[in-house]
C-alpha cells in the first residue's frame, strides 16, 4: 500500500503547531483544545483511509472477445466486507486504462462499477490489477492500494468489409487450370466407373451400366477444382511502431481478406512465422480471428523461405496471397517466393504494405525501388494491391493496381 | 501586469457545485463567528451586520459563482479596505497586546464575511474554512469556560463534514464527473461514514489533547477590565467583604452562621462564627498550576480570633507595580519558579487581590494597590464582577533537604512576632504539641508529626455546633470536639508549631479550585474558601502548609472504599513517572480518574436522575434513529431521477420503482424479469397499474427488443416511474402510521 501525504498533512499540524504556541503563551484552554483538533483531524485523516482499502474484493467482468475499436462495457465488481462504508475511492483499471469512482461501498455490500473500454490494439489483454485510492474521509492523506483481477480479453485485429477480390473461383477457373489434370475426389462431375467395393455408398451404384455388365459398378466423383485461399503473412521485417507499424496493418489486411474469403465460400490457410501455430488450415471465422490476434511480434523468416516451407503442391489452383512489407530485404526476395508460388499452380495477389510516412527507416524502399518492384511483380503475373497507410484499406483492395 | 491581472480574472475557472459542501463551510463559519460574537469582544451592530450578512454572501456566491463577478470584486476590495483602514486606526490608539483584541476580531469577521460573497471554486470555500479557523480560535483565547463548546462542537462537526464533502467533490472531478455527483447523493450511508470519521476524530483529539505539553506561558497580561467605575466607592485601609456582614467579623459579634460570604476574608478570623458557602463560581484563574490564591494573613491569635498586628501598607503606584518584598518575605530564588496568574472576579469579592504566594509583580486596572508586610495584597476598591487582573509570583518550590532545617537562624524578630501566643492558651495544647514535635529537631520534622497526628485523631466536618462560649477554639477542637474545618485544622497546627518555637502564620483565601479541562481556567467556587498555614523556614522563606487536605472526612460512609483506593493508585502511578510529558500523562490519567470517579460518587447520590436522563437518551436514540433513516429513505426514494441520456434514465425509472417496491417490503428477486417484478408490484401495493405497465413495457422494448427510446418517450417512464414511488412510499408510510395505532390501541 502506498501512501501520499496531501496538502493538509502538512497544514493541519502546522496550524496546530502555532496554536499550540499561541496557547502555551496566552494560557488560553481552549486555544489547546483547537490546536489537539487539528493534530487530531491530521492523524485520524492519516489512519482511516488505510482502513478504507481493507476487505475488499474486485471481480471484473467483460467480454472474452473483442475487435480493435469496439466500445465495449467494462463491469467491475467490488465487494466490501465488514467494517466501515468506503468512498469515496478514487480507482483505474489496469487492464483497461480506465478511471473509475465510487461514491461508496456500504460494508458487507457490493458495488458495480461500469466503465468504458475501447481497446485500441489486438492481443491479449490478462491479468490486470485495479488499482484503488482515497483519502475518505478528510482528504489529509491518500492511501492507493492494487488488487490482482483475473480477466482474460482477446481483441482481434481491426478488418474491413472488401468489395471484391479476384479469387480463384472454381467456375471462373483458367482452362489451363481446370482440366489439364483430372484427379478422382469427392467432386461433382463423374470421373469413372468401377467395381463395387465394400463400404461403397449404394447411392453412387450405377444401375443402369451394372445391370449391362453383370456386377455391380459404382460412379467414381472428380476431384473438385481447389478454390483454397492461402495467406502468407511475412514477418521478417517491420517498420514503425505500436498499431501503425506495417506488420499490425499486414495483420489487419489478412483478416480482412480471410473474412471475405470465407464469407465467399473459400477454404482458408494462413501461414506466418510470428505465430506458436505457424500454420492455420481451414478456421471458421472466430478461430482465424482469434489466431491473428494472438499473432506476436517475433521476427520470421524471409518471405521466399516461408513461401517454400508450405507444401506447394496442395497450392494448385489456390489463391494464395502474399502480404509484405516494402523493405529492401523483401523487395529482393518476393520476386521469387512469388515465382514459386505460381509454378506450382496458384494465382498469386502480392499486396505490398508500405509504412506510415515519418517512420519509414533505412531498411525501407526508395520510392523508385518500389515502383520497380511492383512494375515487376506485375508483369510477373502477379495481382498487385498496395496498402497505403494514409487511405482507407477497403479503399486500398478495391482495385489492383494495373500495368 | 494589468494584462496578467485580466487574463487571470477572464481566464476560465472549475466552479464548485456541491450545495452540501457550500453549506457545510457556511455553517462552520457562522458557528465560529458566533463563537468570537458571544465573548463580548465586538459591537452589537458589528455582530448584527457580519452574522446577517454572511450567510446572504454564501448565497449570493452560490448563485454567483460561474460569473467574473469583477463589480462585485472591486467592491469587496474596496470593503476590505476600509476594514483594514478601521482596524489600523483602531489599533493605532490601543495600549496593550490585549486591547487589540476587539479591533483584531473585527477585521476577521468583516474579512470572512466579506470573503463570503465571493466564493466560486472550493479552493475558495477551504480559505474560508481555514479563516473559521482562526476565528474559532479567537473566540477560544476569549472564552473563560467549557460552555464555548456549544460554539466549537457545531463548527468541528460542520467543518469535518465540509472536509469530507471536499475531498468527494474533489475525487469526483478528478474523474471528469460533475462536481456535485458524489456530495449531492449525501445519503445516510454517507453521513454515517463522515460520522465515524469524526468518532476517530474525537478519539484522536482527545489523545493529542492529553498529551499537549503545558509549559507556562510567557507575561501576557489580560485585558484589564473594570465595570461601572463610576459607582464605585474608595475603600479606607482595611478589608471590606461584600458578601459578610460586618456584624459577624466584629470582635464583640455574636456567635452563629454567616450566610453567603467567607468570614476569612476579613481584618480578623472570628473562629466561633460558622458560615455556610455556596458552589457559584467566584473566580477564574488563568495559571499554569494550581496554588493558593492567598488573600489575608494574620499573625496573632487571641481568643479564637485571628488579627494582624501590623496593618501599616505600603501604597504601590501605577497600574503595573513590582512588589517590595522585604528581609521577612526573602525567599531562595533558585528553589522558586515563576508563576503568572490572571483572575477574572465573576461575583463581588472583597477588596483583597488574590494571588500566589509571593507576589513581586501586579496589573491592577486602576493602580493604587496597597501591600503590607505579610506580602498580602489589597486593592482600593471592593472587586466587582467583571474585573481582571494579573499577578506574576515568584513560588517557592524548596527541595526536602532545604526543609529539613532547624530554627537556627531564624531573624529574632520575626521569631518572637510569629511564635506569639495566647498566654491563657491550655497547658494541654502546648503538651500535646511538644509530645508531637520534641522528637523531630527539624521543622519539617515537626510539622509531619503535627499534621500525621491530627490526621489519625480529628476529622473534617464543615456542619460542626457553635462553639461553646468560655472555650478556646484550638483547645476544643483538639481535645473535645475533634471535628472541624480548615480555619480549625489549620489554627490549631499553626499554634502548636508556634508553642514549639517554629514561626508560622495563618493564611485566608481559596484553594486553586477545579481546573476546566477544555478552558484550561480554574473555576475557583465560593465553596473553594481556605486557610491554611504558613511555615517559616531559614534559609527558604515562608512555605505553605494544607493540614486539612490529610485529615479524612468524618463521615467516611460518603467516600467510596473502591474509588479512594483507585485515586490513591492514580497518585502513585503518577508520583512514579518522570517529570515531563509522562508526568502531564499521569496527571491527566489520575485527573480523568479522579473525574470518572467524582461522576461515579456524585451520580449515587443523584441515581433517580440520571436514570432517566439515561432512559431519556435511550429513548431519543431509539426513536430518533429509525426515524432519521425513514427521512433519509423517502427523501432518497422521491429524488428525481438524473440520467440524461434517454436510454439511462428508462433503466433509472426502473429502477426508481424497484427501490420504491423494495421499501414498500417487496423488493425483487434475481429470477423475476422486469414483467414478473411488475406484476408482483401490480398484485401487493396500490400503485397504479398502467404506470407500471408503461415503464416495464418500455424498458422491455429498449433491453430486449434493442430499440432506440425517443426522448420524450423515456421522460414519460421517468414520471410514471415517478408516480408509482410517490404511491408506494406514501403506502409505506400510511401502513406504519396504522401499525402505529393499532399497537396504541
Amino acid at each position: 500500500m502506498k501512501l501520499r501525504p496531501k496538502r493538509r498533512m502538512v497544514t493541519l499540524p502546522l496550524g496546530g503547531a502555532i496554536l499550540l504556541l499561541v496557547a502555551t503563551n496566552a494560557q488560553a484552554g481552549w486555544l489547546y483544545v483547537v490546536s489537539a483538533a487539528m493534530f487530531g483531524i491530521a492523524i485520524a485523516g492519516a489512519l482511516i483511509p488505510a482502513f478504507h482499502l481493507r476487505g475488499l474484493r474486485f471481480e471484473r467482468v467483460l467480454p472474452q472477445t473483442a475487435t480493435v475499436g469496439d466500445a465495449l462495457r467494462v463491469k467491475l465488481r467490488v465487494v466490501a466486507g465488514r467494517g466501515w462504508s468506503r468512498g469515496p475511492l478514487f480507482g483505474r483499471d489496469l487492464l483497461t486504462g480506465s478511471e473509475v469512482v465510487v461514491d461508496r461501498v456500504s460494508s458487507r455490500s457490493q458495488h458495480w462499477i461500469h466503465c468504458d473500454f475501447v481497446p485500441q490494439r489486438r492481443g491479449w489483454f490478462s491479468g490486470g490489477q485495479v488499482e484503488m485510492t482515497t483519502g475518505a474521509p478528510f482528504g489529509v492523506l491518500e492511501a492507493t492500494r492494487r488488487w490482482d483481477v483475473s480477466s482474460e480479453l482477446l481483441v482481434h485485429p481491426r478488418w474491413v468489409q472488401v468489395g471484391n477480390l479476384p479469387l480463384l473461383e472454381s467456375a471462373s477457373a483458367p482452362d489451363e487450370d481446370m482440366h489439364d489434370r483430372s484427379r478422382r475426389g469427392e467432386g461433382l462431375e463423374v470421373f469413372g466407373l468401377r467395381d463395387y467395393r465394400r463400404g461403397d455408398s449404394i447411392r453412387h451404384i450405377h444401375w443402369r451400366s451394372s445391370a449391362r455388365g453383370g456386377g455391380l459398378l459404382v460412379r467414381e466423383y472428380e476431384q473438385p477444382p481447389s478454390s483454397r485461399l492461402v495467406i502468407f503473412i511475412d514477418s521478417h521485417e517491420d517498420i514503425g511502431t505500436g498499431t501503425d507499424s506495417t506488420f499490425e496493418v499486414s495483420i489487419s489486411v489478412a483478416a480482412s481478406i480471410a473474412m471475405y474469403g470465407l464469407d465467399v465460400g473459400h477454404p482458408i490457410e494462413m501461414v506466418c512465422d510470428a505465430a506458436p501455430e505457424r500454420r492455420l488450415v481451414e478456421p471458421g471465422k472466430m478461430a482465424a480471428l482469434d489466431w491473428l490476434a494472438k499473432l506476436d511480434g517475433r521476427k520470421g523468416r524471409a518471405l521466399s523461405d516461408l513461401v517454400m516451407s508450405a507444401e506447394l503442391h496442395t497450392l494448385r489452383r489456390s489463391t494464395a496471397v502474399l502480404i509484405f512489407p516494402l523493405t529492401a530485404a523483401t523487395g529482393r526476395d518476393v520476386g521469387s517466393a512469388v515465382s514459386a508460388l505460381q509454378e506450382a499452380g496458384a494465382r498469386v495477389l502480392a499486396i505490398a504494405v508500405s509504412p506510415r510516412a515519418g517512420s519509414a527507416d533505412r531498411t525501407s524502399l526508395g520510392a523508385n525501388d518500389v515502383a520497380d518492384l511492383l512494375t515487376r511483380l506485375r508483369q510477373g503475373r502477379a495481382i498487385v494491391y498496395r496498402i497505403d497507410p494514409s487511405r482507407e484499406l477497403t479503399e486500398c483492395l478495391r482495385e489492383p493496381l494495373h500495368v | 501586469m494589468l494584462a496578467r491581472a485580466l487574463a487571470r480574472l477572464t481566464r476560465p475557472r472549475v466552479t464548485e457545485d456541491s450545495v452540501a459542501l457550500r453549506v457545510a463551510v457556511a455553517l462552520a463559519v457562522l458557528a465560529s463567528m458566533v463563537g468570537v460574537v458571544a465573548q463580548d469582544i465586538v459591537s452589537g451592530p458589528v455582530a448584527f451586520l457580519v452574522l446577517v450578512l454572511t450567510p446572504l454572501g454564501f448565497l449570493f456566491s452560490w448563485h454567483s459563482r460561474s460569473s467574473r463577478n469583477v463589480v462585485v470584486k472591486v467592491l469587496l476590495a474596496a470593503g476590505a479596505v476600509m476594514a483594514l483602514a478601521n482596524f489600523l486606526q483602531r489599533v493605532g490608539s490601543a495600549t496593550s497586546v490585549e486591547a487589540a483584541r476587539a479591533p483584531l476580531a473585527e477585521i476577521f469577521l468583516y474579512v470572512q464575511m466579506l470573503h463570503s460573497f465571493d466564493l466560486p471554486r472550493r479552493r475558495d470555500l477551504h480559505f474560508s474554512l481555514a479563516s473559521s479557523i482562526t476565528l474559532i480560535a479567537m473566540g477560544g483565547s476569549l472564552a473563560l469556560s467549557g460552555d464555548y463548546v456549544i460554539f466549537f462542537i457545531p463548527w468541528g462537526l460542520a467543518a469535518l463534514f465540509a472536509m469530507h464533502l471536499s475531498y468527494a467533490s474533489e475525487v469526483a472531478m478528478k474523474s471528469g464527473a460533475r462536481a456535485d455527483v458524489a456530495s449531492r447523493r449525501m445519503s445516510f450511508a454517507g453521513v454515517r461514514l463522515a460520522a465515524a470519521g469524526t468518532a476517530v476524530v474525537v478519539l484522536a483529539t482527545a489523545a493529542v489533547f492529553m498529551l499537549l505539553p503545558r509549559t507556562g506561558g510567557s507575561k501576557l497580561t489580560a485585558s484589564f477590565q473594570l465595570p461601572n467605575l463610576g459607582k464605585l466607592l474608595p475603600v479606607g485601609s482595611g478589608i471590606v467583604n461584600p458578601s459578610f456582614p460586618s456584624l459577624f467579623g466584629s470582635p464583640d459579634g455574636p456567635f452563629g452562621v454567616g450566610r453567603g460570604g467567607y468570614y476569612g476574608f476579613a481584618d480578623q478570623v472570628n473562629l466561633r462564627i460558622r458560615a455556610r458557602l455556596s458552589d457559584e463560581i467566584v473566580l477564574r484563574v488563568r495559571a499554569p498550576q494550581a496554588q493558593f490564591w492567598r488573600g489575608a494573613v494574620f499573625d496573632v491569635y487571641s481568643n479564637s480570633r485571628w488579627t494582624q498586628s501590623n496593618d501599616r501598607k505600603r501604597a504601590l503606584t501605577g497600574v503595573h507595580a513590582f512588589i517590595p518584598s522585604g528581609p521577612a518575605n526573602a525567599i531562595n530564588l533558585k528553589g522558586s519558579s515563576e508563576m503568572l496568574q490572571t483572575f477574572y472576579v465573576e461575583q463581588p469579592q472583597p477588596n483583597l487581590i488574590f494571588a500566589a504566594y509571593r507576589p513581586e509583580e501586579v496589573w491592577f486596572p486602576i493602580g493604587g494597590v496597597r501591600v503590607n508586610d505579610r506580602m498580602s495584597l489589597q486593592a482600593p476598591v471592593v472587586l466587582p464582577p467583571g474585573t481582571v487582573y494579573s499577578v506574576l509570583s515568584r513560588v517557592p518550590t524548596p527541595t526536602s533537604a532545604e526543609l529539613a532545617v532547624t530554627t537556627d537562624g531564624t531573624p529574632p524578630a520575626l521569631a518572637s512576632r510569629y511564635t506569639q501566643l495566647p498566654p491563657e492558651l491550655s497547658a494541654r495544647v502546648r503538651h500535646l504539641a511538644a509530645e508531637l514535635a520534641s522528637p523531630h529537631p527539624t521543622i519539617i520534622g515537626k510539622v509531619d508529626a503535627i499534621q500525621r497526628w491530627l490526621q489519625r485523631n480529628t476529622r473534617y466536618k464543615i456542619d460542626i455546633p457553635p462553639q461553646p462560649r468560655g472555650t478556646d477554639a484550638v483547645d476544643h477542637f483538639l481535645f473535645e470536639g475533634r471535628r472541624g474545618y480548615c480555619e480549625q485544622i489549620a489554627t490549631a497546627m499553626t499554634v502548636m508549631l508556634r508553642s514549639q518555637g517554629v514561626p508560622a502564620r495563618f493564611a485566608t483565601g481559596y484553594d486553586s479550585g477545579h481546573r476546566d479541562l477544555l478552558s484550561g481556567y480554574f473555576e475557583v467556587k465560593q465553596s473553594d474558601a481556605h486557610s491554611w498555614v504558613e511555615v517559616y523556614f531559614p534559609g527558604t522563606g515562608w512555605v505553605e502548609f494544607d493540614p486539612t487536605h490529610a485529615v479524612p472526612l468524618a463521615s467516611r460512609g460518603a467516600e467510596v472504599p473502591a474509588a479512594a483506593a483507585l485515586k490513591k493508585l492514580a497518585k502513585f502511578i503518577g508520583a512514579l513517572l518522570p517529570t515531563g510529558v509522562l508526568k502531564e500523562i499521569g496527571g491527566a490519567v489520575a485527573g480523568t480518574i479522579g473525574a470518572v470517579l467524582r461522576v461515579i460518587t456524585s451520580s449515587a447520590s443523584s441515581l433517580a436522575g440520571g436514570l432517566v436522563v439515561f432512559a431519556g437518551l435511550v429513548w431519543a436514540i431509539r426513536s430518533g434513529t429509525p426515524r432519521l433513516r425513514r427521512a433519509f429513505r423517502r427523501r432518497r426514494l422521491l429524488s428525481p431521477i438524473r440520467e440524461n441520456e434517454p436510454a439511462s434514465l428508462v433503466v433509472g425509472a426502473f429502477r426508481k420503482i424497484q427501490s420504491a417496491g423494495a421499501g414498500s417490503g417487496l423488493s425483487r428477486p434475481p429470477n423475476l424479469t422486469p414483467k414478473e417484478y411488475g406484476h408482483l408490484l401490480k398484485g401487493g401495493t396500490n400503485a397504479d397499474h398502467d404506470d407500471i405497465d408503461v415503464v416495464v413495457g418500455i424498458l422491455e422494448r429498449q433491453i430486449y427488443g434493442g430499440e432506440a427510446i425517443h426522448e420524450q418517450e423515456a421522460l414519460v417512464a421517468r414520471d410514471a416511474a415517478m408516480r408509482v414511488a410517490r404511491l408506494l412510499v406514501e403506502q409505506a408510510s400510511d401502513e406504519r402510521d396504522r401499525a402505529l395505532v393499532s399497537s396504541r390501541v
